[in-house]
């Protein structure tokens, strides 16, 4: 019979389980655990689960919903580029008519400044999400999540359970296994920011020939 | 491929999906459906190269400046465009219509009677990097690590020859003029 790949974590498990994760101090709760940090950490400082997300201003609510926030990147309204301001900017006076001219971002939710006088056209919040944790072996990857890029947390997993089981000797290994992990972090983030804006003008190609120019 | 146990076809499977996407030579063109302005990428794209309307090329604009025509007063001759946002294409103007995406996509999943979907040298590739997650799971970091970074290097030598040779690639391109290589 042809043998076919594993879930996703299943194979995570199985590899961390080779040499690293003592199933005599690590349960499969605990392990899961772990790679709920790894995915969550990983996805927010990556920022690779972006939504564009459409919201429409009603007069007098300054503050509006924004589900599994982690972090705004840009808000639009009226063909405007909103300002990142502090929550105390919203307690300015702004005499612009009503017009939205920046945001800020608290506890989830995103708030114009100022706040809305009347109805109007739909404002446009780009942000990426913070996932879920993994509830059980069998859950999947955000498909926004490219696959290739599982192994980060497997890295991750490797840095916590050797500082946490301690030990000098383990220090050095712990520390390899951090900086792969924040170097495959940072290879997620660009690759997603290179998806958005790489595109837009011809240095597309310059870019994969950065190291070809360095020669 | 002799592949016996589940550990080693995970290992594969893995490699290849990494070497897929590092090198990005599966390319291929596909009709995709936009409705109303949206449309969700199949799981199996890697990066959208092109979008095109008939014969016609959509341009690419900045996630920012979709959202402001979106939300502004485009002009009356505003060319068609679209961004790319997490796996999701966005379109303006929104229209329900079919376009032609040219992009580069992942494998499907390894079955140990099949063979690998890359070949030749990215097939080499696999089995190296398969070999690197072998060695850094048994303990033997330092050694996964050069194998790591010397596969960085030739993965990245891949997808530069692969650019060069379907033409997309091997000049350096600023706005305004062509610049071409030494």
């Amino acid at each position: 019979m042809s043998l076919t790949p594993s879930d996703i974590l299943v194979s995570l498990k199985a590899r961390l389980a080779v040499n690293y994760v003592d199933d005599a101090l690590f349960t499969d709760d605990d392990t899961l655990q772990l790679l709920s940090d790894a995915y969550i950490d990983a996805c927010e400082e990556s920022l690779c689960l972006r939504t564009l997300y459409t919201l429409t201003p009603v007069a007098g609510q300054a503050a509006y919903a924004l589900p599994n926030v982690s972090q705004v990147l840009a808000v639009v309204s009226g063909g405007q580029r909103l300002e990142p301001l502090g929550l105390d900017s919203s307690f300015q006076d702004f005499a612009v008519n009503g017009t939205e001219v920046g945001f800020y971002v608290l506890n989830g939710t995103v708030g114009l400044i100022p706040t809305p006088t009347e109805a109007t056209g739909p404002t446009l919040v780009l942000y990426a999400e913070s996932p879920s944790a993994f509830s059980t072996y069998g859950d999947a990857l955000d498909p926004r999540f490219p696959v290739e890029y599982a192994d980060l947390l497997v890295h991750f997993v490797r840095w916590r359970v050797q500082m946490l089981a301690g030990g000098a000797e383990r220090l050095g290994a712990a520390q390899g296994d951090r900086a792969l992990y924040d170097a495959r972090v940072k290879e997620l983030r660009r690759s997603c920011e290179a998806i958005t804006t790489e595109m837009t003008h011809q240095l597309l190609h310059a870019q994969d020939d950065r190291s070809w120019r360095a020669r | 491929m002799n592949i016996s146990t589940q550990a080693e076809i995970d290992y594969m499977e893995a490699a290849q999906q990494r070497v897929a996407a590092d090198t990005r030579l599966l390319v291929k063109t596909a009709t995709i459906t936009v409705t109303a302005g949206v449309s969700v990428l199949a799981d199996e794209v890697i990066r959208l190269e092109a979008l095109y309307d008939g014969s016609t090329p959509l341009g690419v604009i900045p996630v920012t400046d979709y959202m402001r025509i979106t939300t502004g007063q485009p002009s009356a001759d505003q060319a068609s465009v679209f961004c790319v946002v997490g796996r999701t294409v966005y379109v303006y103007p929104a229209a329900s219509t079919t376009l032609t995406a040219y992009y580069s996509y992942r494998p499907p999943a390894l079955e140990s009677s099949a063979s690998f979907a890359l070949s030749g040298p990215a097939e080499r590739l696999i089995e190296r990097l398969a070999a690197a997650y072998v060695l850094m799971d048994d303990g033997q970091p330092e050694l996964a690590q050069a194998e790591l970074t010397s596969y960085a290097t030739d993965a990245a030598r891949l997808r530069r020859r692969s650019r060069r040779t379907d033409g997309r690639g091997g000049v350096l391109r600023v706005p305004g003029r062509r610049v071409a290589p030494r």
